[in-house]
Order: structure tokens, then sequence, then C-alpha cells
């Protein structure tokens, strides 16, 4: 069965139907939902809570891009998340050096199994992208993630976040140019090919 | 020297990177690329940004999302858990609605308090029962030369009376603002209990003399009255001395205040528990 005629069976409460489109998008929208979050646990509840929200609302899915809708429903539970932390605030599990200096990568954390030296540089690297993901503002991340990372257009992430395609536009540019100054920070991780041209642009 | 690139010009190098630009701004900004080095560098910085972005491996879901009946039946019971939250705000906005309700009451009914009015009610009764008995004689032609005897054959009563009401003349008089004859004997007396003395007070003093005052016109029916008055106002002090509340002042907690009271803290309450409820995100 194709993606609208499991839609279809979805809507008249076929769960077995709705499963396969949850098979299908699962790894998009959990994607979405861990560089909204920044962690697996919260990524996780996120887009089980997505799905759940998705089927019980998939009769006012009214056409157009299928994983934009379930895009559009999965950033608005991080959203929710995110602001309900800012108002309980919780204690980040970072240990604390005996001048009372948080440690940003414990050696407790660190695998103990051997790993190759690129394979270390990329999980480092990969724990910068998200590092730095996480300090741009929710409006400006969603943007980056849509079109940088899961690959969608302009107009598609403009349908994601229910704004113009001039804001897009706008959002992906300044996002892009803090992205750019805070990956200067971690230049030495870059590999050749990735380190930035001019450092004193901006 | 070189010109700072604009937020609008950044804006435009990333929508060039992404082909999104009409061919005129393409044309335009390929111009200018050509120009200005510090563009050409802005494009590839914001380039290479893309690419490491780009170049993060795709996450896959480290579990099935897919539903169940079981699913779906547990987030629907845990559904209801935020259900008192929203009955304590409920519960604090209808108490304030309430409570705005009771204070406008108070202030459109302010000279009747809940509390009083039933006081108030009594004492009238009191009075009405004292101007009754001399008015329905009034009504009867030779009443007057009855009631003009009156006084000569209860002596000891006005006496008593008068002897009682002498001693405290002065500060009676400085309490009666309305110290006219006619205001006590003609007109129905204010609800209070202060007037129905004043009534008394004025009547008894003008017995004594066998001539009216010119200053006082309705001497006569005042005199014909003294029976009626005098007893009305033992009744009165015998309500005073059962019932201690003041009728003359309205007291601070009459019904209205100890609703608005209640009203106040069960908003207080109920806001307060739907907040807490809401922090312990439940």
């Amino acid at each position: 069965m194709d993606e609208s005629g499991l839609i279809q069976a979805a809507c008249q409460g076929d769960l077995n139907a709705f499963n396969g489109l949850v098979l299908a998008y699962q790894d998009l929208v959990y994607s979405q939902a861990y560089r909204m979050m920044g962690e697996a646990e919260a990524a996780e509840d996120a887009t089980q809570e997505a799905f759940i929200s998705a089927y019980r609302n998939i009769r006012s899915y009214r056409g157009g891009s299928f994983r934009g809708w379930l895009l559009r429903i999965v950033t608005n539970a991080c959203y929710d998340e995110l602001r309900r932390r800012k108002r309980r605030p919780t204690v980040p599990l970072e240990p604390v050096a005996a001048d009372d200096e948080e440690i940003e990568s414990p050696s407790w954390i660190a695998d103990a199994g051997e790993l190759p030296e690129e394979s270390v540089l990329r999980a480092e690297l990969g724990k910068q992208i998200q590092h730095c993901l996480d300090e741009l503002p929710e409006e400006f991340r969603v943007i980056v993630v849509l079109v940088d990372i899961q690959g969608f257009d302009y107009h598609e992430a403009a349908q994601v976040v229910a704004k113009p395609v001039g804001t897009v536009k706008s959002r992906l540019s300044r996002a892009r140019m803090r992205l750019r100054d805070c990956l200067q920070a971690a230049r030495e991780l870059l590999p050749g090919t990735y380190r930035l041209v001019d450092e004193g642009l901006r | 020297m070189t010109k700072r690139i604009s937020d609008r010009e950044w804006r435009d190098l990333s929508a060039y990177l992404d082909g999104q630009l009409s061919p005129k701004e393409t044309a335009r900004l390929e111009k200018t690329l050509q120009e200005r080095a510090d563009f050409r560098a802005a494009l590839e910085d914001l380039k290479t940004t893309r690419m490491i972005l780009r170049s993060q491996p795709k996450l896959r879901a480290p579990r099935n999302f897919t539903l169940s009946a079981e699913v779906l039946g547990v987030r629907r019971q845990a559904k209801p858990a935020r259900q008192p939250a929203f009955t304590f705000g409920f519960a604090s906005a209808l108490a304030s609605v309430m409570l705005v309700m009771v204070i406008a009451g108070e202030l459109l009914f302010s000279g009747q308090p809940l509390a009083a009015a039933p006081l108030a009610e009594e004492v009238e009764t009191f009075q009405m029962a004292a101007e009754q008995a001399p008015a329905q004689e009034l009504a009867q032609p030779e009443a007057p030369a009855e009631l003009r005897s009156a006084p000569e054959e209860m002596p000891a009563v006005t006496e008593a009376v008068v002897a009682e009401m002498e001693a405290g003349e002065a500060s009676n008089k400085s309490l009666l603002p309305g110290a006219e004859p006619e205001m006590g004997a003609m007109e129905y007396p204010a609800p209070s209990v202060s007037d129905a003395q004043a009534s008394a007070i004025q009547d008894v003093e003008v017995t004594p003399s066998p001539e009216p005052s010119p200053a006082s016109p309705t001497v006569t029916a005042q005199e014909t009255k003294i029976v009626g008055i005098v007893s009305a106002d033992q009744a009165i002090e015998q309500e005073e001395a059962t019932q201690a509340a003041p009728a003359s002042g309205q007291p601070f907690w009459n019904g209205w205040r100890v609703a608005q009271v209640v009203l106040l803290i069960a908003a207080l309450a109920f806001a307060g528990l739907a907040l807490y409820r809401r922090r312990m995100g439940v």
C-alpha cells in the first residue's frame, strides 16, 4: 500500500496502516526531535508524543507533504517541552571540579573501548555541532535543522514552521552565521576540507 | 576601504547558496562577488558551514515508535492527571467572579448590611407600633380631650421620665439632629432606636408646661402621645438589653464583609493550588 493509501486507512482508524507510516518516518521524526532537544531520552518522548498526537488528529491532515505535517507536530512537541524546561530548569549532570568549575568532557562519560582517531574526531565534531545548535534560538534552530540537516527546501520548511518563505530565508541566514562563529571555536576538530576561510569577516 | 557585509547581504548570500534567489538578484550578487573578495570569502564560509552540517550522519530511531491500543490507552488515562490544575484554576476564577459580585452588591445596597437588616426591621416594627397607637386615637374627634388628661392620671411615670431625661438633657440634645417636634410626632421615624428616644424626650419635655409654646404648635398632639411613646421606649430598651448590637452605626463585620473575606480566601487558595499542581507537572 502506498503512502496515500496508508493515510486514508489511518483516517478510518486503521492502527496498522498508521504504524506503516510510523515505520516509514520514525527516523526522520526522531532525528528532528534529537536535533531540537539535544538529548536522546527527551527526543524519544517527543517522538512518541508526536506519533500519538498525529494518530489522534490525522483527520486534520489536509494533503500536501505528509512528512512536513509530521515534522510540524514533532516540532511543536519539542517547543512545548523546551518551554516547560525553561519554567522548571533542571540541574545538569556535569561534575564540578574543586574550584567549582564544571568539567565539560568528564572522563567517566568516555567510552572505555579504544576507537580510531577519525571516529573520535567525528564524534567530537558531532558533539560540537549539537552544542552549537543548542546555543541557537529555537526559531533559528528548527529552520537550520530542517534545511541543512534534514534536507528540506525552503517551501517545505516554511510549511513546517507555518511562516513565510522570506522568514525562512532570513532565519536560515542568521542561523548559519551563528553556527559559523560557533564552529570557529572548534576549528581544530574540523577536517582540512572543512576549515573556514576567513575568521575575521564578522 | 572595505565595507562590512550587511545582514541583508548575508541573507542573499545564504539564499544564493541554496539557489533561492531570482535571476535578477542572482545576476546582481554574482557581479558583487566578482568585485569583492570579502563576499567570496563569506560565501565560502557559508558553504563550508552548510557542508559540515550536511556531513552529519542521519540518525536512526533507537526503537520502533509504532502505536498499540495499550499505548494509546495509557496515554488517554494519563491525560486526566492535568484536570485538577484546571479545576482549581476554574474554581479560583469562579470565586473571584463571586467576590466581585458581592463587592458590587455591597456598593449597591451599602445602606442595608446583611446582618444589621433584621435588627433594623424589628426596631422599625416597635416604632410603628408606638406611632400607630396615638395616631389611631388622634383620628377620633374626642380623643384630644381624653388624652390631654392622661399626664394628670399618670404623673408618677412622667415625672420619673422627665427627671431622667433632664439629667441627660444636654448630651441628648446634642445627639438629636432633627429636634423639631414635628419630626418625632407626625412623621415615620427613621429606623433607629435613638430617633425613637428623641421623640420621647421631646414629648416629655413639653409636658410640664401647661400652655403650648409658640415655637411648638403641635404640643397638644404630642402630649397625647406620651403614654404610647413611653411604652415604646421601654420596649426598645428591652430590645437593647437583649441585643447589644448598635443599631445606629453599621458594624464592620457584617454579612457582606464575611462573604468577601471567605471568597477572597477561596480564590487565593484555589489559585495557589492550581499553580502548585501546574508547577509539579500534574
